[in-house]
């Protein structure tokens, strides 16, 4: 592609189009659905559920320590599709690109995206480019759909929680969030922090394909631990109790929460599942989730009761215990 | 993880001690205060309610400086984003606040330039580089904050920065104590007094209000460890009938506080009357920028002139700071007021009783 | 009031320091505090370090509490207190 830039005419659908198509998109996705370049993509799925889902990602900055906006989506959908019990096996990528973004930016996230659906083996199928005026959009926005196929005998759902499950965290909480945040222009931090963006759907289906009793898978995104345990207590109707002294948080995590006020069970992350197990099958679940690369800092951070349906509470260092409500609106950086 | 003066505090062991010892000491029913907003959401966080005795309530005083910032300086604040080619930068903490009629975040949402600062260095950068525009900061803080905002106008006025002025609304931390004190029907027995307002002002800025009113006081931290042990403290004074002002925060506060921030707070400041959201009007308790830096006053530089309108109605959020009534007391609580639409400042900061209340309850 | 975090002095360039907490750096202004050196820890509110953590004071306090409550303890029922 020759030009810096992208212009309008990048998503015109005339010429512009099909060679950025061509020379930049399609040799970094290549994949024979894909390569047929019709309206849309046909596959073959084994017999049995699918799964789908879909996401739009806006984030800001679009490059951040540990990964970019890129990666995000993909990961994101593959993760979606994940927690559904299912396999993702094929992604849709639609981009919505502001005029005059730079073509070196683009081709670094479409490489990213390549990267990490190859690393997930999930393929790219279809998609779509579009490009607005300046200042329409900012920078790029990039929406992911994913089908996943659900394997027999599997049954996750949010709705499935059980009085006496154990629950586990793949690992440290609030990196993804805390990493965004401190890479944003006026705050100014160095740290090493990272976003945990990360496949999850090997770890997923090697719990599933475990013989042990799974009930609830759930990425805890946007609104952080805190607030999805808040939907799966109010989905199942349990209540849920976890203890502070387990939950895992980076110390430089924890620095900037404690810097900015704000409460890391509160912070979104990126790379990180919940599974909500039978105590009999925990210790093997917990295993399982360690010897994946991504879920070495896995551990049991509470379990489900039959008091206070609805409810998420806390038992704190110290003894006490506190309500963990859901996320009311953004946290802010306070001083107070 | 290692947070070094933060992680020894939290240790947990130590706190089921000292959990303990205030079950075994504590008899007498009390009623101890919290001045200080963020000791209000340290207390929560912790679930330090959760383990102490029947007998002994928390309550949380006028120490969330966006609570008591009065309504019409919120008014002001809006009116100062709708003038043009202004930029008006705010801690957090205030742009969620509702005025009579809007808030920052509200005139944000419609285009208004409103932006957050996390240091009064930030906002004065922003002045250094956005030469054709008005940066004002709205300035809300107490004595740990004042401090932090004069530096900032000295910084200015020592870069002949000419784009930045502060809107002020200080409030000074002692003299709404002995305002309290003086609060007909007030049931206290003790407060926990402000850490950092105290890093700034010392111990000794309490020792009027201490001895006039015989106050049991405990100067504390913010930790769980902090906190318990200003509470044991306070117990025990009480149980043996000898008030006393203690700090137990050695640490990061001495008699004399931080001479040198005084001073600079005092080149810059002097003290007025001040207007708290609530309260009233409280002799003493403001600080207003002096004579020789006016030119940094938004307030003068903008001539803001908003009206008197009346704070919402059936709102107690003056009876809660003072103690009189407990966020669950107040009729708008979790009914119109909740922390997804605020009616009054205690839900709408995050520090502030009922948005505490509303959380972690 | 007043979130303010204990940081690490690591770096001083005149009235600007670089402060380090657990990992996180960041810029602090030290115009409100006098005397400050590489090593030393100082509270830093809204970007100001607003005073030197005093580190005999920190290590007296919980040593002192540590010891009133380990004698309280034995005294109450013949058992150390350190759990």
């Amino acid at each position: 592609m020759a030009e810096e830039k992208i212009l309008l005419d990048h998503g015109s659908g005339g010429k512009v189009s099909h060679s950025m198509f061509a020379e930049l998109i399609l040799p970094l996705f290549e994949n024979p659905e894909l390569s047929k370049q019709d309206d849309g993509a046909i596959f073959d799925v084994d017999k049995g559920k699918l799964a789908f889902s879909t996401d739009s990602y806006v984030v800001d900055p679009i490059f951040f320590p540990g990964g970019n906006i890129g990666d995000l989506a993909v990961n994101g959908t593959i993760n979606d599709v994940s927690m559904c019990g299912a396999v993702p096996k094929f992604i849709s990528v639609g981009l919505i690109i502001e005029e005059g973004f730079p073509v070196k930016d683009l081709k670094l996230i479409l490489e990213t995206m390549a990267g990490a659906a190859g690393k997930a083996g999930v393929k790219i199928v279809t998609g779509d480019t579009k490009v607005v005026p300046r200042g329409k959009a900012d920078k790029i926005f990039i929406n992911t759909s994913g089908i996943g196929v659900i394997p027999k005998g599997v049954d996750v759902s949010g709705g499935n929680a059980e009085p006496g499950d154990k629950i586990i965290i793949s690992g440290t909480i609030a990196d993804h969030g805390i990493t965004v945040l401190s890479s944003r222009e006026g705050l100014r931090f160095d740290s090493d922090i990272q976003s945990d963006s990360a496949p999850l759907n090997r770890m997923v289906s090697s719990i599933t394909s475990s013989g042990c009793d799974i009930h609830v898978l759930r990425d805890p995104t946007r609104g952080g631990l805190g607030t999805t345990l808040n939907e799966i207590a109010s989905q199942s109707r349990v209540g849920i109790k976890i203890d502070e002294l387990s939950l895992p948080v980076r110390g430089a995590v924890q620095g900037v929460c404690e810097l900015l006020g704000f409460d890391p069970l509160y912070i979104a992350n990126e790379g990180k599942l919940i599974a909500f197990v039978p105590e009999k099958d925990a210790g093997k679940v917990l295993e399982i989730i360690r010897q994946d690369e991504f879920g070495k800092d896995a551990v049991i951070i509470g379990e489900v009761t039959n008091e206070d349906p609805g409810k998420v509470f806390l038992q704190t260092a110290i003894g006490g215990t506190r309500i963990i409500d859901m996320l009311t609106g953004e946290q802010l950086p306070r001083i107070c | 993880m290692s947070l070094k003066y933060i992680d020894e505090y939290r240790d947990a062991g130590l706190a089921r001690q000292l959990v303990k010892k205030i079950q075994a000491v504590s008899k007498k029913k009390l009623r101890l205060m919290e001045v200080c907003g963020t000791h209000t959401m340290s207390i929560f966080r912790h679930g330090i309610r959760s383990v102490l005795p029947g007998g002994i309530t928390l309550l949380s005083g006028p120490g969330c400086p966006v609570c008591v910032t009065a309504q019409k300086d919120i008014d002001a604040f809006v009116e100062l984003t709708k003038i043009k080619d202004v930029i008006v930068t705010t801690f957090g903490d205030l742009i969620k606040v509702p005025g009579s009629g809007s808030s920052l975040a509200n005139e944000k949402a419609s285009g208004a330039d409103v932006r957050i600062v996390y240091s009064l260095f930030d906002a004065v950068n922003l002045a250094r580089k956005n030469k054709d525009k008005e940066i004002v900061f709205c300035g809300v803080g107490f004595e740990t904050t004042i401090p932090t905002i004069a530096a900032g106008i000295l910084i200015a006025a020592g870069d002949k920065i000419d784009n930045f002025s502060v809107y002020t609304s200080n409030k000074l931390t002692p003299p709404a104590l002995a305002a309290l004190m003086e609060t007909p029907d007030i049931e206290i027995d003790g407060f926990i007094l402000p850490g950092h307002v105290s890093v700034i002002t010392g111990t000794n800025a309490y020792r009027d209000t201490f001895e006039k009113y015989d106050m049991p006081s405990v100067i504390t931290g913010f930790e769980p460890i902090d906190i318990l042990k200003a509470i044991l403290i306070l117990i025990q004074q009480n149980e043996e009938g000898k008030p006393a002002l203690e700090n137990a925060y050695p640490r990061a506060v001495s008699d004399q506080g931080n001479v040198k921030a005084k001073e600079i707070m005092n080149r810059v400041f002097e003290v007025c009357d001040a207007p708290w959201r609530g309260l009233g009007e409280i002799p003493f308790s403001g600080m207003k920028l002096k004579k020789e830096f006016q030119g940094f006053d938004a307030a003068l530089k903008f001539d803001v002139n908003v009206p008197d309108m009346p704070e919402p109605k059936g709102c107690a959020c003056g009876q809660i700071l003072m103690g009189l009534k407990t966020p669950k007391e107040c009729a708008l609580y979790k009914k119109r007021c909740t922390p997804m639409n605020p009616v009054g400042p205690c839900m709408v900061s995050t520090e502030g009783s009922c948005a505490a209340f509303y959380r972690y309850n | 009031m007043c979130l303010a975090v204990p940081s690490k002095i690591i770096e001083i360039n005149d009235t600007v320091a670089r402060v380090d907490v657990d990992g996180v750096i960041r810029e602090t202004c030290i115009m409100l505090i006098d005397d400050v050196k590489i090593g030393d820890y100082v509270i830093v509110h809204a970007g100001f370090a607003i005073n030197k953590v005093d580190e005999e004071a920190a290590l007296k306090t919980l040593e002192d509490m540590r010891s009133i409550l380990a004698m309280e303890d034995r005294k109450a029922d013949g058992l150390s207190g350190h759990p």
